[in-house]
């Protein structure tokens, strides 16, 4: 068969979803990857949510000076709001622009995705190491001990995060690539 | 307009054109179980930027925006996007039982499941005899641009049918 063949018979190529079945999907809450973000977003927010309550009421959180217990509160909230955001900006990716546009975008997004997710998981270590070495007085090397978990817990999570995106993003710029370079998909 | 009245809308719409998103799906997914998931995935798409569509584009225009983008934006594991690895020539008909009715037709198909993603886009519009300005309007490139590539992927696809032809030239 040919191409042109294909083309002949293309508009019946088809099945049919009834009324019903599109009313059901304008809720989206049978797209399984939506589910599935959805389903982490929600259990991460609690884990986070779990953690700010162990902190503020297990771990002597009273004799911490407040700033120290209102940047830890802090930065929780931000890694709920990532949660919503991330949620939010995969679930609202189309905007009815030309493709180029489109994908562009969502690369913008995705690559701001990853620098939110990189500064949260420096604010997160930051605060948890403040709030648990706070009251605790500390010896130079004792200092750098702690700086230098705190690098190591921020490159693993980041790490982790940007290799959670780059498959989409390097796809992404690959397909826009070969929108506009006339190289790029030569007939090998 | 009351919600109601615009789901409705939505809805009437949706059916009287949801080949388009049958055909999207067709070329960017491989298994039944994944097209029915990414028809969702666009259909959803779709209801969430209606309230911004204005009809001075063409519904099947707007649509196609909408679904080649999710198409290509997937937020998945990738397995549905690999390319099959099984030569075309020697596709059995138990592995595919579309293949079994038009054994041609899905040759094909796997043909085009071959292509890049970009590539998938231009194919599916150029099925459905979308003139190269529209065409244009809806990837973002010029019109001339996508004459370059059609020539192309038709001779891609050429030599991913006939490789043996291809090679003795």
């Amino acid at each position: 068969m040919k191409l042109d063949d294909l083309k002949q018979q293309w508009p019946y190529e088809h099945a049919h979803k009834s009324e019903t079945d599109i009313r059901h999907m304008m809720s989206g809450r049978t797209v399984s990857v939506y589910r599935r973000i959805r389903r982490k977003a929600i259990v991460e927010s609690v884990a986070f949510g779990v953690v700010l309550f162990v902190f503020l009421t297990g771990l002597d959180a009273h004799q911490n000076a407040w700033w120290v217990n209102l940047f830890f509160t802090g930065v929780i909230m931000l890694g709920i709001i990532n949660n919503v955001m991330l949620y939010r900006s995969i679930t609202l990716n189309a905007t009815g622009a030309a493709l180029h546009h489109t994908l562009r975008q969502t690369i913008n997004r995705l690559w701001w995705q990853v620098q939110l997710s990189t500064l949260f998981s420096v604010l997160f270590f930051s605060s948890m190491l403040l709030f648990l070495l706070a009251r605790i007085p500390l010896t130079d090397e004792k200092m750098m001990f702690a700086l230098l978990i705190l690098a190591i817990s921020v490159g693993i999570r980041t790490w982790f995060e940007v290799g959670r995106w780059k498959q989409s993003i390097r796809r992404l710029n690959l397909c826009l690539l070969e929108l506009t370079s006339l190289d790029i998909s030569t007939p090998s | 307009m009351f919600k109601k009245d615009l789901k409705q809308e939505f809805i009437h719409m949706i059916t009287r054109h949801q080949g388009i998103i049958h055909k999207v799906c067709r070329i960017y997914r491989d298994t039944a179980e994944d097209r029915e998931d990414l028809f969702q995935e666009i259909v959803y798409q779709l209801w969430k930027s209606f309230p911004s569509f204005r009809a001075a584009s063409k519904v099947s225009t707007w649509m196609y925006k909408i679904a080649l983008s999710t198409a290509i934006a997937k937020f998945r594991k990738n397995r549905a996007l690999q390319p099959p690895t099984i030569p075309l020539e020697g596709i059995e008909a138990e592995a595919v039982p579309a293949a079994s009715q038009h054994p041609e037709k899905e040759r094909l198909y796997r043909a085009i499941a071959q292509l890049s993603t970009a590539e998938k886009a231009i194919i599916t519009l150029y099925l459905d005899d979308y003139s190269y300005e529209e065409m244009a309007e809806i990837m973002g490139i010029s019109a001339n641009h996508l004459g370059v590539k059609i020539n192309r992927i038709k001779q891609k696809l050429k030599t991913l049918l006939n490789p043996n032809n291809h090679e003795t030239r």
